[in-house]
């Protein structure tokens, strides 16, 4: 009986939902965030040659999280998945100093879409633990985050292989999620 | 020659000075593969199934996509790994991946093997064993160096000690975008008031189950709702669409379900490969496929399919979509 009954109760104060893509070059550990989140778990990844999509409980909030792969090939498909997503989770692979450039270009691609336009941003400088990793504030430069208009964003450093700092971003993401409503 | 082959020959020429850093192709990935060595994975060199498709351009070696994952858990500052047919590649890059080839990276990497130590191999038996030894072998070789000349010659503790599930395995040729329009003349499972219907789609045997917003208390619902799956082969998979009777305090009641092999749906040649930047017109399908209990209705460019729905045999309603395949070419 009591089963039934916090079945029922589930289904009647049912959480909010969010559609939340994730992006980000290849490599920049998306699917090992997505499942850090999900199994809270490190697991074994091979390279996304598609998409997986989880959904994540958190703060009575439903995450919808789509993570696609990065590959260049792959990022022609991004706009498929640009409809209807509340929240963009942009990861960036901290250490990879060659190619802070491409990230930047991608993401601000990415941000002129009209189907995004009401998206807010959640950059994750991943990738924390490797060394001459970039911090959070040279990220937030190097994608040159503080010209964005009329978006609200955020940088969160993270180390998607201990869980380091992914549940702060979710945080903001819930806040400023649930304060749009 | 005559025009049109003067045409085909400018396109080619284009093509070929193309300005890197830009895809392979064909012709220069079978280049790499033909490299000494680079027939099967550097570094488990005995699956064939595992084709190396990728690449760790830092030390010139291909690679099958679960060594591509070890290498990639070692940071790009170790080693880069590029795909062989889905990144962009720089001209140098290229060119050093004809300089070496697995069999002379692993003469190098790997002379100074333990004594009576086998490359890692999945055999099917146990995956997780295999991947536990991959992520060991990876880590000693290219981390550490160890089996080089001046190497300890001994293997290095697996990072790895959680899960050895592996995730975001799923390759795909594309991506299938499912428009569900309506439903007509569902049956009506609840007792007190009409049924409050959702579509749910999934491919067969795959890992991904997609579904749209429940109608609430109707028999003729209409979504407009665009879902999307992952596909795998367009020749043998599978679709699976039901509609489904949300009730709030039991189980969800399947109302009827369809199921549409990919490959009925013929597609025809995309003549609209300019202008990237828009959302351009997708290739589409399903203009001449014959089903069983598929009645195909309108016309270009997106022809709507309605299928009937069963439950046991019994006609349960029928449903209309538009199924649009996107492939990764």
């Amino acid at each position: 009986m009591g089963l039934l009954f916090s079945k029922i109760w589930a289904r009647m104060v049912s959480s909010k939902e969010m559609r939340i893509l994730m992006l980000g070059l290849d490599a920049a550990g998306k699917t090992t965030i997505l499942y850090r989140l999900k199994l809270a778990e490190v697991v074994t990844t091979i390279p996304t040659v598609g998409f997986n999509v989880e959904t994540v409980e958190y703060k009575n909030i439903k995450f919808n999280v789509w993570d696609v792969g990065g590959q260049d090939k792959i990022r022609k498909l991004w706009r498929f998945y640009y409809q209807g997503t509340d929240g963009l989770i942009f990861v960036v692979d901290s250490s990879d100093r060659d190619r802070i450039n491409d990230a930047k270009e991608e993401l601000q691609h990415l941000l002129q879409h009209d189907e995004l336009r009401d998206a807010v941003l959640l950059v994750l400088a991943n990738k924390q633990d490797l060394p001459y990793a970039m911090p959070a504030a040279e990220i937030v430069e190097k994608l040159e985050l503080k010209h964005l208009q009329n978006r609200a964003w955020y940088c969160q450093s993270t180390v998607a292989s201990t869980g380091d700092g992914l549940y702060e971003g979710l945080d903001w993401l819930s806040r400023t999620l649930s304060a749009r409503q | 020659m005559d025009p049109s082959e003067v045409q085909l020959q400018e396109i080619e020429d284009k093509e070929f000075k193309k300005e890197w850093p830009r895809l392979l192709t064909e012709a220069e990935v079978k280049k790499i593969i033909d490299m000494p060595g680079n027939q099967t994975c550097a570094d488990c060199g005995h699956a064939t199934s595992l084709l190396p498709t990728w690449a760790s351009i830092s030390f010139g070696v291909v690679l099958c996509s679960h060594a591509a994952g070890r290498h990639r858990s070692l940071g790009a500052h170790i080693s880069r790994v590029f795909s062989l047919t889905l990144d962009k590649w720089d001209r140098e890059n290229y060119e050093r991946m004809l300089k070496t080839g697995n069999d002379l990276a692993n003469s190098e990497l790997e002379c100074k093997l333990p004594e009576g130590f086998t490359k890692p191999c999945e055999t099917g038996d146990n995956f997780a064993e295999f991947m536990v030894a991959l992520d060991k072998f990876v880590r000693s070789k290219y981390q550490e160096k160890a089996f080089t000349r001046s190497g300890s010659g001994k293997l290095v503790e697996s990072a790895q000690t959680k899960s050895m599930a592996t995730i975001g395995s799923m390759q795909f040729s594309g991506v299938l975008l499912i428009k569900v329009k309506s439903a007509r003349q569902l049956i009506c499972l609840d007792v007190t008031s009409q049924s409050d219907p959702y579509v749910a789609a999934e491919m067969e045997g795959g890992q991904q189950k997609v579904r749209t917003k429940t109608v609430k208390d109707c028999a003729n619902p209409v979504w407009d709702e665009v879902l999307m799956l992952n596909v795998r082969n367009f020749r043998s998979d599978v679709l699976r669409l039901a509609v489904w009777d949300a009730d709030t305090l039991s189980e969800d009641d399947k109302i009827g379900h369809c199921e549409i092999p990919l490959r009925h749906l013929l597609r025809r040649a995309s003549n609209d490969e300019h202008d990237e930047g828009h959302v351009r017109r997708m290739p589409d399908v399903a203009t001449t496929g014959v089903f069983d209990d598929l009645i195909l209705t309108g016309g270009d460019p997106h022809p709507c399919i309605c299928v009937r729905l069963f439950q046991r045999n019994t006609p349960r309603g029928f449903l209309s979509v538009e199924l649009t395949y996107q492939p990764l070419e």
